[in-house]
């Protein structure tokens, strides 16, 4: 570029003219600009830098944020399995389909037998009782039927042979309400199956059995004859309870 | 002034998130505690109340245990033979005089066998048997 003053070659950043002093307002106007434009961006590399890291300060919270967070569901997963006991009948029941010919045989056994107590507690212990198999099906009305029969009989058992000592808990009262709500749930499920449906006709002899046993338990062990018996099995469950309360403790 | 109200919000949500995890940390160590607990030997403690309810002749207490804990062992647990071998017998005496009123021979043989064998398993417990016989005879004289 040249002088304004006296027409020769002059530098771009030479701020005055080396061949006659005078000064280059284009290299002045330069440096001015260059120096405004330092300012400005130093200026807005401080901005950056306080942003970036305001910014970054967040960032590093949310981190922890969303670490704290999968933490809590990682623990929480890990102690929800800790306190989760291992399901043992969960074998048990794979174990009865995959054998069910053979448990079936065993429970036909009981039931010719007689043995009604035996098959329920076989039928609960291999899980038969709670599961819907198909290969089970044939069981399906009777196993109720055996089931209240148990708890008819046990609860029986359970007040015949109770403690008579005075020093140890008299639960009398507890297996006779038992006893009772057995009782007529036994023949709410008996009366169904039994005179209803034929399709237990193959059950139908057992459970009259189960019904027979019943009937004698009770004479023998509540003294009642037959007429006795007829009556008391018009009464409710809470007159029923009295009445073998009267009989067990000799109140009579 | 809108970094300031995130950092608010981040500040409350870190408070809320500290806390939920030291509570989940506290539940961990406890169920770390809980899958190795000791567990108490069921033959043992078994074994102490089924003397307890002998002593006091609690046989409908030896039925109960007997019948829940067969819903799931049809065999009984080591440990759990002579109080199974009880409470079978009591319900082989309590059967008896059914299956003789009801005039049922096959029942009543079967089941004799089954008292006799039972009773000939009883050991130290024999007793136990003759004090069954007895209730029983008590309980139809009425």
């Amino acid at each position: 570029m040249k002088c304004e003053n006296c027409g020769r070659q002059v530098g771009p950043e030479e701020l005055k003219c080396p061949h006659c002093g005078a000064d280059n307002l284009f290299a002045l106007l330069h440096q001015q600009n260059m120096e405004e434009f330092g300012e400005t961006f130093h200026q807005t590399e401080q901005d950056v830098a306080a942003s970036a890291k305001k910014i970054s300060k967040i960032g590093i919270k949310a981190v922890v944020l969303m670490a704290l967070l999968i933490g809590c569901v990682v623990l929480s997963m890990i102690s929800s399995a800790n306190y989760k006991d291992p399901d043992p009948d969960e074998a048990v029941r794979k174990d009865a389909v995959k054998h069910a010919e053979e448990y079936s045989a065993q429970i036909d056994g009981f039931l010719k037998n007689g043995e009604y107590m035996e098959c329920v507690d076989f039928m609960y212990a291999h899980e038969i009782m709670n599961i819907s198999a198909d290969e089970y099906d044939h069981l399906r009305n009777i196993k109720y039927v055996l089931h209240d029969y148990e708890n008819c009989i046990q609860k029986m058992e359970e007040m015949v042979f109770r403690s008579t000592d005075p020093d140890y808990f008299d639960s009398l009262d507890t297996a006779i309400s038992s006893f009772c709500r057995s009782l007529d749930s036994f023949y709410e499920t008996w009366n169904g199956y039994v005179r209803t449906k034929e399709k237990n006709a193959d059950y139908k002899a057992y459970m009259e059995d189960m019904e027979q046993e019943l009937k004698l338990a009770m004479k023998l062990y509540f003294s009642l004859d037959d007429e006795e018996l007829a009556a008391f099995m018009e009464l409710t469950q809470g007159q029923k309870a009295v009445k073998i309360e009267e009989v067990i403790r000799d109140e009579k | 002034m809108k970094n300031k109200k995130l950092n608010l919000i981040f500040n409350i949500l870190l408070g809320i998130a500290g806390v939920a995890f030291f509570i989940c940390l506290i539940l961990f160590a406890d169920s770390v505690k809980y899958k190795n607990r000791e567990k108490e030997d069921p033959a043992e403690a078994h074994g102490r109340v089924f003397e307890y309810e002998l002593r006091h002749q609690a046989y409908n207490e030896i039925i109960s245990h007997y019948s829940a804990d067969r819903l799931s062992n049809f065999e009984p647990q080591p440990g759990f033979e002579d109080s199974y071998r009880v409470a079978q017998y009591a319900h082989a005496a309590f059967m008896s005089a059914i299956y003789e009123a009801e005039q049922n021979e096959s029942k009543a043989k079967r089941n004799d066998a089954t008292r006799e064998r039972l009773k000939q398993g009883l050991g130290r417990y024999s007793y136990t048997a003759d004090q069954i016989d007895e209730i029983i005879r008590k309980a139809l004289a009425k």
